[in-house]
């Protein structure tokens, strides 16, 4: 299979479908959160556009994989499914690279997210990496797809693995093999890890998770003061820009609105009629599914608790690597999809649903994503049981409208909220 | 070919009341213990060593309808983990007292937190089980293996002692070396025995004490070498993918007139491949846990050229015409190395026929179709 010249054009459309969201949503005083956001992430792709002409160093990297190693190295990082995510919602023709991961031989099974990465590497459609880094926190697909990845581009890699079980023992061995991986980027550069930069970026990575924490707890507030497609926001801000000052701008912004909204008892929309907990993410070519939900029908995420800081130590910048091997079994996405469910996602789903007081919840069952699938009915009987709330599957792909369209998942929310009526 | 061989009767009858067998029966009317164990990657031998019967969950050797299977677990993990529930939600598997899983793969990891949630048996284990060969990694799967033998003495009230783990590690590394003895016979150019039959014969090992096993195992060998069968087939194939168990899917590449002549499977030669290291002088649980990490690799393991490089030796070594790779749905292991081992193999001149399947699937229909076209492919070959 020959990798095609590298063409950024796909990107720039990325940036500048961004650029303009993020002018359209100035325009608006209650959606400046999503303003920022969006200025966030196009200037985010622009960097990886403009990384090699400015001289930098580019590494991609797949899900999960802590971005403050790279920005303590002064790396441009890229992650890979973001791009997938956002294009699927802006860049014509995008299918074209789900095609040319199958003309390659990646079966439909294989999730799409990783079908996707496959075929935008072979169309050459992102800047061509100096090098990839990939690790097993979310599931098989993050752990395999690094080293088709690797081939592809024909650069090197590095697998980041991380144990299953939050043990001392597992903390230790994650830690050494963020040691590697730092040594590996100095290779790489020829150039050596800042310590000191790094113990501060940390300190930027524990001031976000605290302001993470602050709004869930801001959250709990009755009207509720969010609006739904903000977890799905602090999710990429979170997963590509931790301990940078940018992602805590976003916070706060984020933080600020919330708190002002539930010190004043307001809603963000007039009429709260249904507490739901969103499990998992819609179909990237939906999001608008979210706003959907709750402008029409007055459905409130209330808590998303695959995206969540739960239990779980504090960061200590003074030991970064330590700090960060910890974070990483505790954080958002990591802890849920990677971890016994017993204690992690079953536990957790419970505990939110009762905290937040949730009527019902909404399961987005992603059909690439074998993880969080498997867990459904383990989680509906939990919660039916501790809770008792019923639950909604909606069966999708994240990346491929044919799966799903937008009218069939409304018609199931719809029927879904008759119910939650008929229980009231 | 001439008659079947005579053990393979008593092979065959022992499969048939799978998955209770009789072995298995007479092993729990003494009132002894049975723990399932589902991945290779379990170190039978400390649950050998409690006294305990390991026998490996699989599901049936043939398709079965999933549906009560579907209602716990998504459609989206494997057929293989799903026939597995089947079988245990159907009560075929009350017989068990335990289970013992691996973090080895999505659909492995899930199927513990359901066994878990719904206590399908007493005793439930998962076996963290890293992805890397590295002394780091070594170091850390060792503590997990000496974990295991702790949280079986405990539940089960037993002491696990090194000399149980040694008489064990001779009792597998036996059974191990009369398989490398069947597979060997294998390389002749009209061997003994079919690809199909030794799968069966592997079936029946998993569901049975191992003494016992062995003993079976050493009568096959003896006969298969009396040279009083040969096995003839136009071409010599590989079968290799995801775990499989039904040995009529091979049997029907075999009708066709492929001989199947080795396979890269975890219900095959990647189970018993290397030896554990039997040496006196080490620890067992160190022995063990060395043997089973770098044991001939599972697709999930890093870098992948370990098990690439391994195909490729085996390609040599037993003459393979052509790969036949049959690839569970869902299994995505094996569906992200494909495209990397097809291109490698293509490499050296090797044609792959690969083939998304069910598990449990016989080699009906469509399968028949691309098989004979697949042969029909090599015959061509051979011509030019």
């Amino acid at each position: 299979m020959k990798v095609q010249a590298v063409d950024t054009t796909k990107l720039e459309e990325v940036i500048q479908g961004l650029e303009v969201g993020a002018q359209l949503e100035r325009r608006r005083p209650d959606r400046v959160c999503d303003a920022v956001c969006y200025e966030l992430l196009a200037d985010y792709f622009r960097k990886a556009q403009k990384a090699k002409e400015e001289g930098k160093y580019l590494v991609c990297h797949t899900t999960t994989i802590p971005p403050e190693v790279f920005y303590a190295m002064d790396i441009v990082p890229l992650q890979l499914e973001s791009v997938g995510t956002l294009a699927s919602q802006i860049v014509q023709n995008f299918g074209d690279a789900l095609s040319a991961a199958s003309a390659f031989g990646l079966v439909p099974e294989v999730c799409s997210a990783h079908r996707l990465l496959a075929g935008q590497t072979i169309l050459g459609w992102l800047p061509r990496p100096d090098a990839i880094v990939w690790s097993n926190q979310v599931c098989d697909n993050t752990a395999k797809s690094g080293n088709l990845l690797v081939e592809l581009s024909g650069c090197p890699g590095f697998f980041l693995e991380r144990p299953y079980r939050y043990t001392e023992g597992g903390v230790q061995y994650f830690a050494q093999e963020l040691e590697e991986l730092v040594h590996f980027l100095e290779e790489l550069t020829g150039r050596n890890m800042d310590w000191d930069r790094l113990a501060e970026i940390m300190e930027q990575s524990r001031r976000l998770m605290e302001l993470h924490r602050e709004i869930r707890e801001l959250r709990k507030a009755v009207p509720s003061p969010w609006r739904n497609l903000w977890y799905i926001h602090m999710m990429g801000t979170e997963l590509y820009m931790a301990g940078t000052p940018e992602a805590i701008t976003h916070f706060e912004t984020i933080r600020d609105e919330v708190k002002k909204r539930a010190e004043g008892g307001e809603g963000y929309i007039h009429e709260e009629r249904y507490r739901v907990l969103t499990l998992f993410v819609p179909p990237a070519y939906s999001w608008t599914l979210l706003g959907w939900m709750q402008r029409k029908h007055g459905a409130i995420s209330v808590a998303e608790p695959y995206f969540s800081y739960r239990d779980g130590g504090e960061i200590d910048p003074t030991k970064p690597l330590d700090s960060l091997a910890r974070k990483s079994f505790y954080c958002p996405i990591c802890r849920p999809m990677y971890g016994p469910a017993e204690e992690g996602i079953l536990h957790d789903t419970v505990r939110d649903a009762l905290e937040y007081k949730a009527e019902g919840t909404v399961y987005f069952a992603h059909i690439g994503c074998r993880q969080t699938d498997a867990c459904i009915r383990i989680i509906k009987d939990a919660l039916l049981e501790e809770a008792g709330i019923p639950t909604l599957i909606l069966d999708m792909d994240l990346y491929d409208p044919t799966y799903a369209p937008d009218d069939q998942l409304k018609d199931k929310l719809e029927g879904f909220f008759e119910l939650l009526d008929e229980r009231k | 070919m001439t008659d079947d061989l005579e053990t393979l009767r008593e092979v065959r009858e022992i499969n048939s009341s799978f998955p209770y067998t009789a072995p298995i029966r007479a092993w729990k009317e003494q009132g002894k213990k049975v723990i399932a164990f589902e991945c290779t990657y379990v170190p039978e031998e400390i649950i050998h060593a409690a006294g305990i019967l390991p026998i490996r969950l699989t599901g049936d050797s043939r398709e079965l309808d999933l549906e009560e299977a579907n209602a716990y677990m998504y459609i989206n993990t494997c057929s293989f983990v799903r026939s597995c529930l089947e079988l245990v939600l159907r009560k075929q598997y009350d017989f068990l007292d335990g289970f013992v899983s691996a973090t080895t793969c999505d659909s492995s990891r899930r199927l513990t937190d359901v066994w878990k949630y719904y206590k399908l048996t007493p005793f439930v284990y998962i076996l963290n089980v890293p992805r890397k060969m590295t002394e780091r990694a070594h170091k850390l799967y060792r503590e997990e293996v000496q974990d295991l033998k702790q949280r079986l003495e405990e539940f089960f009230d037993v002491e696990i002692s090194a000399q149980a783990l040694r008489q064990a590690i001779k009792v597998y590394n036996k059974g191990r070396e009369l398989l490398r003895e069947l597979y060997e016979l294998r390389k002749s150019d009209t061997p003994p025995i079919t690809g199909s039959e030794v799968l069966e014969v592997l079936n029946a090992g998993f569901k049975m004490p191992r003494e016992q096993f062995n003993d079976l195992l050493g009568r096959l060998v003896e006969e298969a070498s009396s040279g009083q069968r040969a096995v003839e087939g136009k071409f010599r194939l590989m079968v290799n993918g995801s775990p499989l168990n039904n040995a009529d899917f091979i049997k029907t590449i075999e009708d066709l007139g492929g001989l199947v002549v080795v396979d890269e499977l975890c219900t095959g030669a990647r189970y018993w491949w290397d030896l554990v290291d039997a040496d006196p002088e080490i620890d067992p649980i160190e022995a063990l846990s060395r043997r089973y990490l770098n044991n001939f690799p599972c697709p999930r393991m890093f870098p992948p050229e370990g098990r690439f490089d391994q195909v490729l030796q085996m390609v040599e070594d037993y003459h393979v015409d052509g790969i036949v790779s049959e690839i569970v749905r869902y299994c995505v292991h094996c569906a992200h190395d494909q495209p990397l081992l097809r291109r490698r193999l293509e490499k050296q001149g090797v044609p792959v026929l690969e083939l998304n399947v069910e598990y449990g699937m016989p080699g009906t229909g469509q399968i028949r179709t691309r098989v004979q076209a697949f042969l029909e492919m090599l015959e061509r070959r051979t011509k030019k």
